[in-house]
C-alpha cells in the first residue's frame, strides 16, 4: 500500500513539474500581444509617485493610506517579457481610457464611487528631491499651463545665455588678438551666467480616479455606463500605512566616499574601522510592511510567506546638531556642514574631502557642495559612541539614534583561538572518561593478578 | 508495597533518564565535534564581516554577532534534534526502550527525561557559545548589544521547540531509517521551500484557471505559511526581528507560541509512543 | 499476585491472546509454557504494561497497572528474553542507573553485593558488550534483583546458556524462591520448569489450555501410574495374580521385567508387590514412572483441547 502511495506521489510531483516546465517554456516562447483591461496606477510611495499597472494576473492592488493615489482603468496591449518574468504594457501602441465608475467596497458595502478626473503630478524642486504635488481637475490644467510657461521661459533664457556667451567669447578673442587684453585683470566685464537648472518637472494632464482611503482591506471594480462590471476589473485593494518613522543615515567613509552605506534600521550598529572619518547624511524614512510596499511598487513581484519590515528613504532634511555620547555621558556636538570632493592632481586618482566655502569655483562655474553631512572622527579610543539628533525643542528625534562601534583590527589567526574552547572541553570530558575507565580496569586486573 | 506520589516517581524517572542521556552525550566525541564545527563556521562569518569592515571602512548592521550566532545555534539545535531522533528510534529497535519500561518509567517520564537531557545539553552549549562570543567581542572590540541577550533568550525556546519536534518524529517512526528520513525531509523541505517558491513565482501562468503551476504555487504558499507557524527557525527569525523593532509584545508572543507548540509536540510524542508501542 | 481474566490481545491480522485467565499466587514459582507463537511473550508484555490488552482484566498485587503504575513497576523485576544493555555504559554504571531508577538504598553496597554473588565483581567496569552470553544473563538477573522485587518475571532465563550457565541461573532462581519471591517463568527448557515450578500453565495458539501443578497436569494427560518391576522369575501364576489386583489396568511381562499400568495416581505398589511375591517370585527392583513434563506438554500442544478433555473423562 505504501509503495503504491509513494509511486502515485512521485508520479504526481513529476507531472506537476513537467506541467510547470511546459508552462514556463510556453510562457517564455510567447511574445503575442493581446488587448487586456488593466489598471494604470500612480501610487504615492511616501516620497514620489510611482507609475505601474495591474495586469489580469495580479489580483491585489496596494496603496498607501491617507495619500492621494491615482487609479486609471485602461485598455492596452499586454505581452509577457521573459527577461524580467513579468507582463509589460505597450502603452505607445494602445492606451485607451475605459469609461466607468470605480466602486470601492468594504465587506460588501460600497463606500466610494469615483469618477475619473484630470490630474497632473509635479515636482517643483525636481524629481530627485521628492515632495511631489498632485493637482486635480481645473487646478491640474492650470498648473500644467504654468509649468509649460516656466519651461518655455527657461528655454528662452538658456538660448539668450548661449547667445550672450558666444558674443562674450568672440569679443574676448578679438580683444586678446588686438592686444587690448594681456591678463585676467584686464577683463572688466564678467562672463554671462548660465541660468540655474530648470528642475521643476511635471507630468502631462491625464485622467484617472484619485483614491484616498484609511488603512484596511477593500475591493474595487469598474462599472460601465450599462451598469455592468467590466471584465477583469474586480480586484482586492490593500491600503496600508507606515508603521514607524525615523531617521536614517548615509554613512560615507572618508577614504571610500564613492561607496557609502545606508543605515536605515534604528537598531543597527555602525561598525567602523578605527582611525576613520565618517560623514553622516541624515534623511527621513518610514517603515512599512515589506510585502505591501514591494507590491505597491512592483505589483507583479512574487509573494512571500513571512512578514518582514522595510525602511524606505523619504527625503533629506537640514538637521540641528548631532549629539555624540558615550553611555549616558554627553561628549560633544557636531554641526551639519557642506563638503566638496576635490580630486588630487597626478596619476594617483586620489581625492580629498574639504569643507565647502562659498565663492570657490571650478573652471567657469561656481562650485556647489557635493554633499552636506556631519563629520565624525573616530580613533582607536572611540568606544561605543552614541549618536542622536535633537529637535528644536531639545528632544531626541525619534529613530535618529545609532551606535557606532570601532572595531579593532585583529589578525585572522587570532580569531581562531576561541575555537579551541569547545575542543578543550571535548578533550577534557572524553579524555577523562576514557582515562577513568582504563584506570578502573587496570585496578581490577591488578587485583585479579594479586589474587 | 510502599506508596510514593505518582509525580515524585515520575520526576525521579525523568531525572534518572536525563542524567544518563546527558552523561552519554557529554562523554561522546560527536557532540564536541559538532560544537567546534559550528564555532568554526561562526568564526568564518565573523572574519568575513571584519575583513569587509577593514576594507570598506564601515558596515552598518543590527548586530555583527547575530547571524553567526544564529547559524551556530541552528546547527547545534538541528544536531541535537537529529541525535534525539536517532537515539530514541535506536533504543526502540535495540530493545533498550523496552528495558526501561520494565521499570518505573512511563511514557511521559521517558519523553520528558529525553527532552530535558537534550535541552540541558543545548543550554550548556549555549553557555559555551556565549563565552566564545564574549571572547570574540573582547578581541575585536565589538560590543555585545542588548539585542544579543534577547536573541540568546529566544534561542532557548526555539531550540527546545526543535528538540521537541525531533522527539515527536522518532516517537511515531517505526525504525531508525524511517525516523532519519522523515526528519531530514522536514529540514530539507523547510530550507528549500523558500527557493522552490521563488522558482515557481517566476513562472507567470498564461491562464488563471487551468495551469497546474498555479495549484502548485498555492500548495507551496500554504505549506510555507504553515511552516512559518510551525518552524522553529521561523520563530527565531521572527522573534529576533520583532525584538529588534522594539515590539516586545510580539517578542513575548513568539516565545509563548514556541512554548505552546513545544508542549503540543511533547504531548503528541507521548501519544505517539503509546500508539507505536515501546517494543520493536 | 497476578490475576488475569479473559485477557485478550488482537492485532490486525492475528488474535495473539484469547481469553486467558490465570492466577499466580504469592510466593510460588509459576511456569508459563507454550510453543513458539503461543502468545506467551504477548501475555508477558501485557502483564508489564508494554502492550495494552484488547479486552479483559489484569491486576498485579491486587492493583491495576493504569492506576498504580509506578508502585507496581517498582515491585517487579524482569529478565527479558534478550538481555538489553546500554552499550556506552559499563556494567556498574548500568546497574547504578537502575538503582537510581528504583531508588535502591545503599546502592553501592547492594550492587557490589549482588555482583559478588554472581561472580561479576572483576568485570564490573567492563561494558556488557564485552561479556559472554552467560555473564550478560547474570547481569540481567542482578539488574532485576537490585530492588528486591516481590515479583520476578523471567522470560526464557536460560535460553542460549551452556550447562554451567544454566546451573548458575538455576541457583539464583532457587535462592529467590527460598526468599519467598513470586517467580513467573516462561521457558522452553522444560526440565528447568519441571524441577522448579510449583504450578504450570500451558498456552497454545493464544489460549491457556491448562493451569495446575505438575501432578495435576500429568493426571489430565494420563490418569495412570506406571510401575516397572524386575523379578527373579516369572511363574505361570503371575498373570493371574496381577489380573486379580483391582487397580491394575494393564500389564506386560517381558522376560523378567513386568510393566504395570496402575489406575490413578495413588500408590498401590504395596498391593502389587504382595500379589507378585505371593506367586513365589522375588522382586529385585521396582521403579515408578510418571509422565514427564515434556510428554505432558507435547500431549497438550499436539492434540486439541476437546480431545484431552475426553481422554480425562473416559477413565
Amino acid at each position: 500500500m505504501r509503495k503504491i502511495i509513494g509511486a502515485l506521489l512521485v508520479m504526481g510531483i513529476c507531472s506537476v513539474i513537467c506541467g510547470a516546465t511546459v508552462g514556463m517554456v510556453y510562457a517564455q516562447g510567447s511574445d503575442e500581444k493581446r488587448e487586456e483591461f488593466v489598471y494604470g496606477v500612480n501610487a504615492f510611495n511616501g516620497s514620489v509617485y510611482h507609475g505601474t499597472f495591474i495586469p489580469p494576473s495580479v489580483d491585489t492592488l496596494y496603496l498607501l493610506a491617507d495619500e492621494i493615489s491615482i487609479v486609471s482603468p485602461r485598455t492596452t496591449l499586454l505581452y509577457y517579457w521573459p527577461v524580467t518574468n513579468e507582463y509589460k504594457a505597450d502603452w505607445d501602441t494602445l492606451s485607451e481610457n475605459v469609461e466607468g465608475v470605480l466602486e470601492i467596497t468594504s465587506q460588501g458595502q460600497i463606500i466610494a464611487s469615483l469618477q475619473p478626473r484630470d490630474y497632473v503630478i509635479q515636482y517643483p524642486k525636481g524629481i530627485t528631491r521628492g515632495d511631489p504635488e498632485i493637482f486635480l481637475g481645473e487646478d491640474a490644467r492650470t498648473k500644467y499651463e504654468q509649468w509649460s510657461e516656466e519651461l518655455q521661459a527657461y528655454r528662452l533664457a538658456v538660448a539668450a545665455y548661449y547667445e550672450a556667451s558666444r558674443i562674450f567669447t568672440t569679443t574676448l578673442d578679438d580683444k586678446i588678438e588686438e592686444g587690448d587684453i594681456t591678463s585676467a585683470d584686464d577683463v572688466l566685464v564678467s562672463a554671462p551666467v548660465r541660468p540655474a537648472e530648470f528642475v521643476y518637472s511635471s507630468t502631462k494632464v491625464y485622467r484617472g480616479m484619485p483614491v484616498t482611503l484609511s488603512p484596511g482591506n477593500y475591493e474595487i471594480r469598474l462599472r460601465n455606463s450599462d451598469g455592468e462590471v467590466v471584465e477583469n476589473s474586480e480586484k482586492k485593494l490593500v491600503v496600508f500605512r507606515r508603521d514607524r518613522v525615523g531617521v536614517g543615515y548615509t554613512a560615507i567613509p572618508e577614504d571610500k566616499w564613492t561607496t557609502p552605506e545606508d543605515t536605515k534600521r534604528p537598531d543597527e550598529i555602525i561598525y567602523v574601522r578605527s582611525n576613520n572619518v565618517l560623514y553622516l547624511e541624515p534623511y527621513f524614512e518610514s517603515e512599512y510592511n515589506e510585502q505591501h510596499f514591494v507590491h505597491l511598487e512592483t505589483p507583479q513581484a512574487p509573494r512571500f510567506g513571512n512578514v518582514d519590515w522595510l525602511w524606505v528613504k523619504e527625503g533629506k532634511f537640514i538637521p540641528n546638531d548631532l549629539q555624540i555620547s558615550h553611555g549616558n555621558m554627553w561628549l560633544r556636538s557636531i554641526s551639519f556642514e557642506d563638503y566638496m570632493v576635490r580630486q588630487t592632481p597626478g596619476k594617483a586618482l586620489g581625492y580629498e574631502i574639504l569643507e565647502w566655502q562659498e565663492g570657490i569655483s571650478q573652471g567657469m562655474r561656481a562650485r556647489s557642495p557635493d554633499f552636506s553631512a556631519f563629520r565624525l572622527v573616530l580613533n582607536r579610543q572611540s568606544q561605543d559612541i552614541g549618536l542622536h539628533l535633537v529637535g528644536d525643542n531639545d528632544v531626541a528625534v525619534s529613530g535618529s539614534s545609532r551606535t557606532v562601534d570601532v572595531v579593532r583590527d585583529i589578525g585572522s589567526g587570532e580569531l581562531w583561538l576561541p575555537a579551541l574552547l569547545p575542543v578543550a572541553v571535548g578533550i577534557a570530558l572524553v579524555g577523562t572518561r576514557r582515562y577513568t575507565l582504563r584506570t578502573r580496569r587496570a585496578a581490577i586486573t591488578e587485583t585479579s593478578t594479586v589474587k | 508495597m510502599m506508596t510514593v506520589g505518582k509525580s515524585v516517581e515520575r520526576i525521579r524517572a525523568v531525572v534518572t533518564i536525563h542524567k544518563r542521556d546527558l552523561r552519554l552525550a557529554l562523554f561522546g566525541p560527536v557532540l564536541h565535534v559538532v560544537t567546534t564545527s559550528s564555532i568554526v563556521i561562526a568564526i568564518v562569518i565573523i572574519r568575513n564581516y571584519l575583513n569587509y569592515i577593514r576594507s570598506n571602512g564601515i558596515y552598518p548592521m543590527p548586530d555583527l554577532f547575530s547571524f553567526p550566532f544564529r547559524w551556530a545555534i541552528i546547527t547545534i539545535g538541528v544536531y541535537l534534534a537529529f541525535s534525539t531522533v536517532v537515539t530514541i528510534s535506536r533504543e526502540r529497535e535495540s530493545g533498550i526502550m523496552e528495558l526501561l519500561f520494565y521499570g518505573p518509567v512511563d511514557h511521559i517520564a521517558y519523553v520528558v527525561g529525553k527532552y530535558m537531557a537534550q535541552v540541558t545539553l543545548y543550554l550548556m552549549i549555549l553557555a559555551l557559545y556565549s563565552v566564545c562570543f564574549l571572547i570574540f567581542s573582547w578581541m575585536a572590540h565589538v560590543q555585545i548589544s542588548a539585542s544579543f541577550s534577547f536573541m540568546i533568550l529566544m534561542s532557548v525556546f526555539t531550540g527546545g521547540y526543535l528538540i521537541a519536534i525531533g522527539i515527536f518524529v522518532s516517537s511515531v517512526s517505526g525504525s531508525v531509517r524511517n525516523a532519519t528520513l522523515v526528519f531530514l525531509a522536514i529540514v530539507i523541505v523547510a530550507l528549500l521551500l523558500q527557493g522552490v517558491q521563488s522558482w515557481l513565482s517566476n513562472i507567470t501562468p498564461e491562464s488563471d484557471y487551468y495551469n497546474p503551476v498555479l495549484l502548485l504555487q498555492q500548495v507551496v504558499s500554504w505549506t510555507q505559511i504553515a511552516l512559518t507557524w510551525l518552524s522553529p527557525f521561523s520563530y527565531l527569525n521572527h522573534g529576533v526581528n520583532e525584538m529588534l523593532r522594539g515590539n516586545m509584545k510580539a517578542f513575548v508572543g513568539t516565545i509563548a507560541l514556541a512554548i505552546s507548540f513545544c508542549l503540543i509536540f511533547l504531548a503528541s510524542s507521548v501519544l505517539g509512543l503509546k500508539f507505536r508501542g515501546v517494543r520493536q | 499476585m497476578i490475576k488475569t481474566r479473559n485477557l485478550t490481545k488482537t492485532y490486525p491480522e492475528v488474535e495473539a491472546v484469547k481469553d486467558v485467565t490465570l492466577n499466580v499466587r504469592k510466593g510460588e514459582v509459576y511456569g508459563f509454557l507454550g510453543p513458539n507463537g503461543a502468545g506467551k511473550s504477548t501475555t508477558i508484555a501485557m502483564l508489564l504494561g508494554l502492550e495494552k490488552p484488547t479486552s479483559g482484566d489484569l491486576s498485579l498485587f491486587g492493583y491495576h497497572l493504569d492506576r498504580n503504575y509506578f508502585e507496581i513497576k517498582s515491585a517487579i523485576g524482569v529478565v527479558g528474553e534478550r538481555p538489553f544493555f546500554f552499550d556506552e555504559m559499563t556494567a556498574w554504571e548500568f546497574l547504578e542507573f537502575h538503582a537510581d531508577l528504583y531508588m535502591v538504598e545503599s546502592k553501592i553496597y547492594r550492587i557490589g553485593q549482588l555482583l559478588e554473588h554472581v561472580g561479576l565483581t572483576d568485570y564490573a567496569h567492563m561494558r556488557p558488550s564485552e561479556y559472554s552470553r552467560g555473564m550478560r544473563q547474570k547481569l540481567s538477573f542482578v539488574r532485576a534483583l537490585l530492588h528486591s522485587p516481590a515479583l520476578l518475571i523471567l522470560d526464557e532465563p536460560v535460553s542460549g546458556l551452556d550447562p554451567h550457565g544454566i546451573r548458575q541461573i538455576r541457583e539464583l532462581i532457587d535462592e529467590q524462591k527460598k526468599a519467598g519471591t513470586t517467580i513467573f517463568i516462561s521457558s522452553h527448557v522444560l526440565s528447568e520448569i519441571e524441577r522448579t515450578a510449583d504450578r504450570i500453565a500451558i498456552m497454545h495458539r493464544g489460549k491457556l489450555l491448562v493451569e495446575d501443578n505438575l501432578d495435576g497436569l500429568r493426571y489430565t494427560v494420563d490418569q495412570s501410574t506406571r510401575v516397572r518391576i524386575e523379578v527373579t522369575r516369572t511363574p505361570d501364576a503371575l498373570s493371574d495374580a496381577l489380573s486379580a489386583v483391582p487397580h491394575v489396568k494393564e500389564y506386560r511381562i517381558q522376560g523378567q521385567q513386568i510393566e504395570i499400568s496402575l489406575d490413578g495416581i495413588a500408590d498401590y505398589r504395596a498391593e502389587v508387590s504382595a500379589a507378585i511375591t505371593a506367586t513365589g517370585t522375588t522382586i529385585v527392583g521396582m521403579e515408578t514412572k510418571k509422565a514427564s513434563l515434556e510428554e505432558t506438554f507435547m500431549t497438550f500442544t499436539d492434540e486439541n483441547v476437546v480431545g484431552i478433555s475426553q481422554a480425562g473423562e473416559t477413565r
